[in-house]
Parts: C-alpha cells; structure tokens; sequence
C-alpha cells in the first residue's frame, strides 16, 4: 500500500481531496485572523507497507495509512500549533483559529494566492513501491532469509523485515509560495541469533544484525547491496561470539569510518541546531566563528544527498534545503536554523526545519551529518596509537545539549595494542562532552564513508529519518565503559 | 465518548469480514491535548491537539496482519481493508494466529481504576505554566541561565471489539507538570536538570512549588561535575530513573524475545535472577495508576502477578500467540504498573551506612543486550563518602551483566516514585563496575 508520486500539477493532489486554492486562503487568513505574523499549513498523506520474516515463515504484513494538516502561527518567537486529521474546510479552519490563539491583537492581513514552486529532486525513483505486489516482497525476504542461514552453519535464528513507505506533503505560505514534495523511503532490516564458541571455549549465544536505508524505489536492492545486506548481518552477529568487554576506563578511541559519526550527531550535531542557541541553552552558544575544533575537520549538515535516507528537496517550512558548513577547517560557521531561528538571528533559514508529521510544529534538524575527509590513511591512524580501542559498528547515541555531555553505544570493535588491532570488543557505552572531544579530535582520515544504516533521529518528542557519515578520525580521548 | 468509539471498531470488523477476513480485532481511539511550554517569561509553544486513529488485526484463511488508519471517512475505509486483506493472503500461513478463545476473554472494572478526573476542573494553562516557570526562576538565586515550564492536559479513550463477542473500552485523563532549566557552570558549561510529575487526577499534582524546588536542588548539584576514577563500588540508583534498570530487566522476559532465542531469561524460569532481596509486580489495578488496565492486547482480563518473587523469576511475558508457539499457558504479553516493593530507610540513611557510593540520578544513552544480560549506561550523579556528598559525576559509564548487577541488589529505599508506570524507590546495588578516569 503506497501512495504514488503524484502526477498532477504541484497543489493538485491535495486539491483533488477538496482542499482548494479558496480554502487554503481561508485557513490561513484564520490562521492570522489574532495578529500573528507569519503561518505554515502543512499538508501530509503518507503510507507504509512491511512484511516481516520469523520462525521461517513470511507471516506479518503490516500498512499504516496517515492524513491531516498541521497548522503553525507565529508571534515573533512564539508558536501556536493546532492540527486536523479531518480536511474538510470547518475542521481546517477551525484548527487554524485554535492556532491563532497564540497571538492577541486583530490586524487584517494579506493573504497572496497560493502559487506552485517547483523543486530539484534528490531522490528519483526508478521503480516506485507501489508497482511491487506483496508478492514479490516476500519473495525477497525469503532470499536474504536462506542466504543467511547458508552463510554459516552457527546462525540458528533469522528475522528479516522490508519496509518501504511513501508521503505527499505540501507547504502553503501566506507570501504565496506553495510547495508539494513526494518523499520515497525504504527499509530493510536482518537480525541473526548464533550460537558457538566462545574465547574461553564455553558455548555463546548473541544477536546482532544490520539495516539499511534510503529514499528510493524498488532499484535500492541491487545485488551488490542485498548481498551486503545478509552478509553484513550474519558477521555481526558472529563477531560478537569471539568478543570481549574491554577493560574500563579513559583511553584514545579510534573511529572507523561511516557508523562512527554518531559522534558528529550526538557530541556536534544537535549542540548546533539553532533552537537551542536561540534559547542560550546550547554549549555551542556564543561560539560562532570561534576555533572549536583541530583544523583538519570540517563538518557539514546536507539535505541533498542523492537518495540518501536525511535528503529533503525542501524542508518542512517550505524553504529550500542545502549543504550547511557548520565547521570549516576547525572554525564554526554555522548554525542548523529554522525559519523562526533564522528570523532571531537576522539570516535566511538552513532549510533545517523539519517534523515529524503534521501532528508536531518543525524544528532545526540534522538532514544526514557528515565529516569531510582529512589528510590521514586509515592505516596511519590505528598505528599511531599504542592502547585504546577502535570502534566499528554503533547503536544508538545520546546527549545533554547543554552541559555538552553526549555518549554512544559501541556494538563492535577491536583492542588497539601497539599500533595494531588486538582482541575484538563488543558492548560498551562510551561517554564524552561534546566540545572537548572535538578538541580532541587530533587525527582526520582520508576515506570519507556514509554510512546506509536506517538511523533516526529523536528529539523534543519527534522522530525524524537522518543520514551520516565520517572518514576515520581519532580522539585523543574518551572514557570507554567495560569491565575489569 | 467510548460509544462512538465501540461502533467505530464494530464497523471495522464487520467490513472486513464482509471483504473475507475470517477473524478480525479492531481497535478505535480517540485523545484531546493541550500542551504548553513557557520560557523566561514569555509563552514558547501553545499546541493543541485532537487525534483519531483505528486498527485491525487481520486474520485470513490461517494468515495475519495489523493495519492502521486514522482516514475514517468510510469509503477510504472500506477501500483500505479491502487493499490489507489482499495483502494477507500473499503470507505464508501461521495457524497460532487466531484470536483468543472467548472463555478466556473479559475485562475487570473500569470504574474502579478511577482513572477518569470527573471533576471537570477548569484549567486556566497560560496562568499554571507562567506559574510553574516563574517559581522555578525564583528558586534558583544564581547560575539560572534559563527555566522553561511546561504544564499538559488532556484525556483519551480506546475500544476493542473482536469478531468472536469481545468488547472493552478504556478511558483516562491525564494532568501533568514540570519545569526545566540551564544552569552557568565554569567552562561555559551549561547543564540541564529537571523534574515534573504527572497524574490521573488534577488533585493529585504535587504543589507547583515542590517541583520548583525539586528542580533548583537538581540544578546545584550537575555544577562542576566531572568523571572520578574507575572503581567497583557501591551505586544508588535514585527511583525516578530505576526504571532504566528495571526495563533492562523485563525486556527479555518477553515471549518473543524467549521464543526467538534472543533472551537471557530463556532458561532462568524459577531460578534465581536477583538476589533475595529483590521482588518486581505487575499490578494493573492500581487506583488512578498511569499503567492500569481492565485488559490485555488479547482481550484477556488483566490481573495482578508477581514477576520476581525475592529474586526468583516466576514467569514470563507471554501472550497468546507465543504461548501457543511455545507450548506454554500465557501470561500477558506487556506489563502495566511495574512495582518494586519500597524498604524502610531513606536514601540518606542508606548513603550514611556507605564509606564510598556513586548516587545516580541520571543516565545518558548505553544500551543492553538481551540475548546476553550485558549492560553498559553513561551516567550522572553525586559521589558519597561515608554519608557525605563529596563530588557531583559526570561523563562515567556502568558495565557488566544484568544478572550481577541485580544479584548484588542489597537494599530498596522508601521512596517510591509514583509518576510512571514503573513505581520504584531508590535501589542500592553493590559492587557495579563504573568507568571514569
């Protein structure tokens, strides 16, 4: 069940559902009708399809269908936010006035006839999802299924699951600007359980597995990538059969490229997404054009990647989305801002405002967060340093924006001793503050890789997709969870 | 409200058993929020909010799918089961996909979870969050960069039919209220602390001022944290974040967990898993409780039962599905309030008793391993030396496995934290391996 990319002139698809050019000034002119001064009406039809592999059955399938308008009034830093999951006129305007209540004056207000604006598109689609019967899909489970049980005798367990989901959006301004973008997303997703030998020789179970992402069709699954896909996934989950916890305390950590830059996302990232600098409550606050980082590192946020799972053709305000320099050979330069960051500080906004859905107002987002490669072999790195540890794969991050506190969770890695990879290690938190690992970021690499996991991003309540990437980096140091 | 609610699931299941399902469960839900944020005077964000949703587990000729829409116009509707019932038979069959027999189905008393606020309290929420923000300011004399408020309200409602005879509704009001800020610490730090609580009932909020105060004591205590040395020692986990250690208990307990392998629960059913101090219930019928529940997700009436019994595990998690697949009477698939029995003593006490503890009072990222039991968390909190708060921490991580932490549990506080639907006190582990300089 996917909703196909609309055919029809920009406007038209919602238009079609009754929502027209006269009601879409109605809404707002409510929208505006207390004083505010600027509003958004953000119109989503999404739908997703997944089925699910287990116990060697292909026997879950799910779809999810959402609709409704989300409507944003602005008075100077404030938001009123109401949303309608009926598009009928009453219930739009209705949420629009309840929106407005933010504001309390009452001024007339121009409301410009809704004119479509065109998009570039970072995400073409050669075999939309909507062409793909379920069918097939189950067919393609059951591949990567079979060729995981075939690659190793000690997997006893198999999950696999596909996803692909699809949404309209469309993004009407009183300045008259209307924008409506398709967004394609895919997913897939294999977990492994293994038993076998462990280090000590005594028998260990563990699970592990590996996902990947993109906004594409149905093409996303070359050869090349399912292959990867199952492969991935089974050694994984076999590496952690020979893994040891490392031993407890701080310690050079070197990061391998690709995965690695949760790092950028956590330790970097959302310290400089506006919203928290607007409020002051950033550790990056007041720090622009400051050195805060070696300048061998240079760290963009960028929303056109082609296909990548964070790339947008606009972001959720309607603005147009970019490649943002937020670091530029160690210098900050940029914040990541939304319209209402960007009206505070006096510039035009990143195209970093995004949502959820149409149930939550946007906020400064990362889009797919990347370093740019430096002047280091990868080789180079590892040898230079004589005990730490190199980490490989990662789960998931966290972060205090303001004390700057941030940690991420490594899944799999290897001892480094003498300037060469030791014992592999599984399973431990590794936990820093955001500005001093910067610092310490002393050696960049030369292979920038991105990383094609499915990560999403949380924040305030709002899960949104994100990509990102990094070349192999080391920090000087960091202090790695473990056990003595 | 529920009747609207309860007509809208039957129709589900009547249409989609007229497109050919054999069997269909339908769920309907509605909820009202108000939700508003205030910072340094001024109002932040004012969202309201009225959401629908439906949904329907499918079952045809022996195969299964969930689906979910909140499109109810009735055409869509009908246009979209009919779509997710195509879908379903392109499965392969799963003959334990059915619904639960229907002498095993019931609710228990909604009335007397009482967790509808009947009182029709009129809430002014511009003047309680100004108020909740403003006392948090003024609790703070120095190093206040920044305090938000934030109040909420709202209400919800949910019905289950199925097409074999059940039907069982739910409904709940929710009050809650809370306050964050940013303090100036050295090195242009700038930490965050906060507190809120939340409740069934809008007279069961505490004062406005005890979380105002709760926040500023927060506050003081993250300025001038830094990561001590890695030791094995002594770790209080304060009990409005013990349910981070409770989770990483519960989660494999889980029928599908067990059934996949992916548990270290698998073969611990009546071993010891805690040491004998430690005892974990699931009580849905807790008056006004945020986890109370008449129902399960298979229609089954809930009931009170003991998880972890002085440190033997009991059962597990096991819905229908999965104790058909395991050959095992189910439980139920989820829990509703988690409660850990409170002790005698303060947190106070406990930490004067100690010549060194870490009291933790917050946890950043980590994660565990289910398959495993192995753990690791980033963590924040105060250094303890012989009852004395010595050093405030930061940047530290905890390691090891789930099944030493828990065997080296000595001792809960009496001080339940009763805002969630994990009401734990403070719990005292001994000998946890953190990691710092």
């Amino acid at each position: 069940m996917s909703i196909s990319k609309p055919t029809g002139a920009s406007g038209s698809y919602f238009a079609s559902l009754g929502v027209t050019a006269e009601v879409l000034r109605s809404v707002m002119a409510d929208a505006l009708s207390k004083g505010g001064d600027n509003c958004d009406l953000y119109f989503e039809h999404s739908s997703s399809t997944s089925v699910l592999l287990t116990d060697g059955k292909v026997n879950q399938a799910s779809t999810h269908v959402s609709i409704g308008m989300g409507v944003r009034v602005r008075s100077g830093d404030q938001v009123g936010y109401a949303y309608s999951e009926d598009l009928s006129p009453d219930a739009l305007r209705n949420a629009a006035r309840t929106a407005a209540g933010i504001a309390r004056e009452s001024t007339e207000r121009d409301i410009v006839n809704p004119v479509a604006i065109e998009l570039p598109n970072h995400y073409p689609v050669a075999k939309p999802w909507d062409d793909v019967d379920i069918s097939h899909r189950v067919k393609m489970v059951r591949k990567w299924e079979q060729a995981a049980f075939a690659r190793d005798e000690r997997i006893q367990r198999v999950e696999v699951s596909l996803s692909d989901a699809s949404k309209v959006v469309m993004i009407v301004r009183p300045d008259g600007r209307l924008i409506e973008d398709w967004r394609p997303m895919t997913r897939a997703n294999v977990r492994c359980t293994a038993e076998g030998l462990g280090p000590d020789g005594e028998t260990v179970r563990e699970s592990n597995g590996y996902n990947i992402a993109g906004r594409a069709g149905l093409e996303y699954f070359n050869e090349h990538r399912q292959e990867q896909l199952v492969s991935e996934a089974v050694d994984r989950t076999l590496f952690l059969i020979d893994a040891i916890s490392p031993s407890p305390g701080e310690m050079p950590v070197v990061l391998a490229a690709g995965p690695s830059a949760i790092l950028l996302h956590e330790a970097i990232g959302h310290g400089m997404e506006a919203d928290f600098n607007r409020k002051r409550i950033s550790i990056y606050a007041d720090k622009m054009n400051e050195t805060i980082a070696n300048s061998q590192v240079t760290i963009v946020d960028d929303g056109t990647l082609l296909g990548a799972r964070g790339s947008i053709n606009v972001d959720d305000e309607g603005n147009k989305t970019e490649r943002t320099v937020l670091v530029e050979n160690g210098v900050l330069r940029s914040y990541m801002h939304d319209e209402l960051s960007a009206s505070h500080y006096g510039i035009q906004p990143t195209g970093s405002g995004r949502r959820q859905s149409f149930r939550h107002a946007p906020m400064p987002r990362m889009r797919s967060t990347l370093m740019e490669p430096g002047p280091h072999d990868p080789e180079e790195i590892i040898a230079s340093v004589d005990k730490g540890i190199y980490c490989v794969t990662f789960s998931n991050g966290a972060v205090h924006i303001g004390g700057g506190d941030f940690s991420f969770y490594m899944k799999t890695g290897f001892l480094i001793e003498n300037g060469k990879l030791g014992a592999p290690i599984k399973d431990v938190n590794i936990i820093g503050n955001g500005p001093e690992a910067l610092a310490r970021i002393d050696m960049v690499g030369n292979d920038l890789k991105v990383d094609e996991g499915g990560w999403t991003c949380g924040k305030d309540g709002q899960s949104v997709p994100v990509s990102q990437g990094m070349p192999t980096v080391r920090v000087s140091s960091l202090v790695v969870g473990g056990e003595q | 409200m529920s009747t609207n609610l309860i007509d809208t699931a039957a129709l589900i299941v009547e249409t989609a058993k007229s497109l050919g399902a054999s069997e269909v469960t339908a769920f309907a839900g509605e909820g009202t929020y108000t939700d508003v944020k205030q910072r340094d005077g001024a109002i932040e964000k004012w969202q309201d909010s009225q959401s629908r949703s439906a949904s329907a587990a499918l079952f045809v000729d022996d195969r299964y799918s969930v689906h979910s829409t909140n499109d109810l116009r009735p055409d869509a509707l009908k246009a979209f089961l009919k779509r997710a019932i195509e879908a379903t038979r392109h499965l392969q069959p799963d003959p334990e996909r059915r619904l639960t027999d229907p002498e095993l189905m019931g609710s228990t008393d909604l009335d007397q979870l009482d967790l509808v606020d009947t009182g029709n309290v009129e809430i002014d929420h511009r003047s309680w969050v100004d108020q909740m923000q403003r006392e948090t300011t003024a609790a703070i004399p120095k190093n206040l960069r920044s305090a938000e408020g934030f109040v909420w309200s709202g209400s919800s409602a949910q019905a289950m039919v199925t097409s074999n005879g059940f039907v069982g509704t739910s409904a709940s009001t929710e009050f809650g209220q809370g306050a964050d800020v940013s303090m100036e610490d050295v090195g242009g730090k700038l930490p965050e602390a906060y507190d809120y609580a939340v409740a069934r009932h809008h007279a069961d909020l505490p004062s406005i001022q005890s979380i105002a105060e709760q926040v500023a004591t927060r506050g003081a205590r993250q300025l001038g944290s830094a990561a001590v040395a890695s030791k094995r020692g002594a770790m209080l986990v304060e009990n409005r974040v013990a349910s981070r250690i409770i989770g990483t208990l519960v989660g494999p307990m889980s029928g599908g967990a067990i059934y996949e392998q992916r548990s270290c629960m698998a073969d611990k059913l009546d071993a010891s898993v805690t040491s004998a101090a430690f005892s974990l219930i699931d009580e849905p019928h807790l008056a006004r409780g945020m986890g109370s529940r008449t129902h399960d997700g298979d229609g089954r009436p809930t009931e009170r039962r003991t998880l972890i019994d002085q440190g033997r595990l009991t059962q597990w998690l096991i819905n229908v599905y999965y104790g058909r697949k395991l050959g095992l009477d189910p439980t139920t698939g989820g829990t509703s309030n988690l409660i850990v029995p409170p002790g005698h003593r303060s947190t106070q006490e406990i930490l004067g008793d100690l010549d060194w503890a870490i009291h933790v009072d917050g946890f950043l990222g980590g994660n565990s391993n289910p398959t495993t039991g192995r753990y690791s968390f980033g963590i924040r909190g105060m250094l303890y030396e012989n009852g004395e708060a010595v050093a405030p921490v930061s940047e530290m991580n905890i390691s090891g496995s789930v099944f030493d932490l828990m065997g080296g549990f000595i001792e809960a506080a009496n001080d339940p934290w009763i805002c969630g639907s994990t009401r734990s006190p403070s719990l005292l582990f001994d000998a946890v391996q953190f990691s710092g300089q």
